[in-house]
């Protein structure tokens, strides 16, 4: 029961930045009208943030996992409005091809400049008991610091007066540009926060992983599996979804193997798209 | 007063001058051969991304090390120099490297040697990284009938019973790499061992027959579960290998396997008495990377820098100078994979006859800077696979009071030190593991 619990726990923890990438990547999705193929990238670059940043100016990482939100945000904004807004209005295929070799490009000057050595933040490396139970520090800030980012994500988008416009301009654009909101300047903030967020997934994924420059492709998977599993531009879908995946994935490895817990995010993609294709949580 | 200005013809002059300068320039430190002789020219298909990619980066570096010193001197170190050296170039002929990156995809690597044959018509071709590629090459050797000399691969599924006529391997038997960690649980009492490894062919290769060694040798196998080669997160794996309380746990895969191996570990503090994982150990950018929290983790190696094989030094010495940084086993095999093709053309005095230069490659025994080179004979089963070349099991140490041997460095305060055989072991393992650094 005592390891039930623990692996339990670990799932949760895991899950909770699984949500973190698919929130950026379906708020992206559901906002802006764009499969942001390159999420996964941004995710990687996060984690190099917080290793430079670690390594060169002996940054605290949890400080990076902070700073890390308004420089992905002007990044995602830079991006945006220089290349991803002029895809808005055409087909879908364009923004598909278009990121797709963003993320080529992307990975490709990542292990330009600073080659496929393999990195890692010595930080928070250790563990500590709790009633009977143990936790790896890493994950346990971890996972404090991707539930304080959700809980202001929410808080933002519920009572906030650009959040209440991003949600109009989400659920329906023309509307909300008759209502006089500036959609395009809408969808410029929520690439942003795209960004920001798999860029603070990213330093908080390099306190526990290893960093090199393809790292990006395993949570690109996940994140779209996330995304369908809660439904298309559901930042609740993808807090579950994400949760749903670290613990299926927790749980298959620990109680059946590693290798079927590893089809688990395919699988949910083709489970959902033919039984629920709106996806679990879609209104 | 005279004018300090150029008239057009003076100028057309001095830069006529400046251009000649410049272009001697260009040439100057750089071998020039004979306008006739045309390059010898050698294919890689070689991980450069994916999952592989920094083991073949060293591997890779470790073949253009060869190459560069070829076409500079006409010989590299150790025995292979007692040939001679008879001007720059291999036969005279200039070395060049046509390479590509197989993205860490076997399929993809079977695209590109076939493009490397049948559209570049190389003279020679180098190995890939990794089992898994090179098993899937192996079968392009025969058919098109060139020669390969794959450096770092090693899984059985390669060789065993396959009798390759074209494909020479330089590595031992992958079930030898991480055998000493069982024999020296066996030493010291071992009761239980679980194998956690990459679901690929070297890891399954390497694994696998140990699991049936372990169990010969009476020690208890507890987990003996493969993971995806696609895992990012090895906590839960490694916390199913804890919840069994083994003695040993052993597997991974390749270095990022080990390094996330080793930081699940401690997040979950498991506390084995032993950890002997797969490749990563002997790469420095695994000490680097993990700090002290690498100490007490064995691994395979198959070359060091304080090895004492003959021309070790010197191609250490030129490794440094070239590269800037500490080659590991890839780049020593890489490296070695040339001096094995250097011997064997140079004895049968031609590329052309490619029946010859395998005829030579499947019969020469020698010793590299990597070690001994001799492979099972043409006609046996296991025809091509090694069984010169030693495997020795290093342990990361404290470097504190130790006295380092020559070429033996200290990466964040700790040094490798072989711990099996005993033979050639620089040091007692040790075991039990003492427990995690604060």
């Amino acid at each position: 029961m005592l390891n039930f619990l623990e692996i339990l726990i670990r799932g949760l923890m895991l899950g909770s930045v699984y949500a973190l990438v698919g929130m950026g990547l379906t708020l992206v999705w559901g906002v802006v009208g764009i499969v942001n193929i390159a999420h996964g990238e941004f995710v990687m670059l996060g984690a190099y943030f917080a290793f430079w940043a670690f390594s060169l100016l002996h940054l605290n990482p949890l400080l990076s996992v902070l700073l890390s939100i308004p420089v992905f945000f002007s990044l995602g904004v830079g991006i945006h409005k220089k290349i991803t807004e002029r895809l808005v209005k055409e087909h879908e295929l364009s923004a598909l091809i278009l990121t797709f070799g963003m993320s080529i490009l992307i990975w490709n000057l990542a292990q330009f400049f600073w080659t496929n050595t393999y990195r890692s933040v010595s930080y928070l490396t250790g563990n500590f008991p709790l009633m009977g139970l143990v936790f790896a520090k890493s994950k346990t800030v971890s996972f404090g610091l991707a539930v304080g980012i959700t809980a202001g994500l929410f808080l933002f988008l519920k009572y906030s007066k650009w959040g209440k416009a991003i949600r109009a301009t989400s659920q329906n654009p023309e509307v909300a540009l008759v209502c006089g909101i500036n959609t395009m300047k809408m969808r410029m903030f929520t690439y942003g926060m795209g960004i920001a967020l798999a860029g603070a997934a990213g330093t908080i994924i390099s306190l526990q992983w290893v960093i090199f420059p393809q790292m990006g492709a395993s949570y690109i998977s996940k994140a779209f599996a996330i995304v369908v599993l809660g439904g298309l531009g559901n930042i609740h879908g993808a807090l579950a979804g994400g949760l749903i995946i670290g613990i299926l994935e927790a749980m298959v490895t620990q109680y059946l193997s590693a290798k079927m817990a590893q089809i688990i995010p395919s699988a949910t993609i083709l489970l959902i798209l033919l039984l629920k294709p709106t996806g679990l949580f879609k209104k | 007063m005279k004018k300090n200005r150029l008239s057009r013809r003076d100028f057309l002059k001095k830069a006529a001058l400046g251009a000649a300068a410049l272009s001697a320039g260009r040439f100057s430190g750089k071998t020039i051969f004979a306008q006739t002789k045309a390059p010898i020219k050698i294919g890689v298909a070689i991980s450069l991304t994916g999952a592989w990619a920094r083991e073949g980066e060293l591997e890779i570096g470790g073949y253009r090390l060869w190459g560069k010193i070829m076409n500079e001197r006409g010989c590299t170190f150790g025995e292979v120099e007692k040939l001679g050296c008879s001007g720059p170039g291999l036969l005279g002929r200039p070395v060049e490297f046509i390479v590509y990156d197989d993205k860490s995809d076997p399929s993809e690597a079977v695209k590109l040697i076939r493009k490397l044959i049948v559209s570049d018509k190389v003279d020679l071709i180098l190995g890939p990284y990794g089992s898994a590629v090179s098993n899937a090459i192996a079968p392009l050797a025969e058919s098109y009938q060139i020669p390969i000399i794959t450096p770092l691969a090693n899984a059985p599924v390669i060789w065993e019973g396959k009798r390759r006529e074209w494909f020479v391997g330089v590595l031992p038997p992958a079930w030898k790499n991480l055998y000493g960690c069982l024999q020296i649980g066996k030493e010291k009492g071992a009761k239980t061992v679980a194998f956690i490894y990459s679901d690929t062919a070297f890891p399954i290769g390497a694994t696998r027959p140990l699991v049936v060694k372990a169990k010969q040798m009476g020690i208890q196998v507890v987990l003996d579960e493969a993971y995806p080669k696609e895992t990012a997160d090895w906590e839960p794996i490694m916390s199913k290998a804890w919840s069994q309380r083994p003695d040993l746990i052993l597997g991974g895969g390749y270095l990022p396997d080990s390094i996330g191996l080793v930081k699940a570990a401690k997040a979950i503090n498991a506390r084995p008495k032993l950890f002997g994982f797969l490749v990563g150990p002997a790469i420095a950018d695994f000490a680097k990377s993990l700090k002290a929290d690498g100490l007490f983790v064995t691994g395979e190696t198959f070359w060091e820098p304080f090895t004492k094989t003959p021309g070790n030094q010197e191609f250490y010495k030129a490794y440094l100078k070239e590269y800037k940084g500490e080659p590991s086993y890839h780049a020593a095999a890489g490296f070695a994979g040339g001096q094995i093709l250097e011997r064997a053309v140079k004895e049968v005095g031609s590329i052309e006859d490619k029946k010859a230069l395998r005829d030579k490659l499947y019969s020469i025994k020698t010793t590299t800077i990597f070690g001994e080179y001799e492979v099972n004979p043409l006609g046996h089963p296991d025809s091509g696979w090694q069984i010169g070349k030693a495997t020795n099991l290093i342990q990361w140490q404290r470097a504190e009071g130790k006295k380092l041997l020559p070429n033996q460095v200290a990466v964040e305060g700790m040094v490798k030190e072989i711990v099996y055989p005993k033979e050639t072991r620089t040091a007692e393992a040790i075991y039990p593991f003492p427990g995690w650094s604060k």
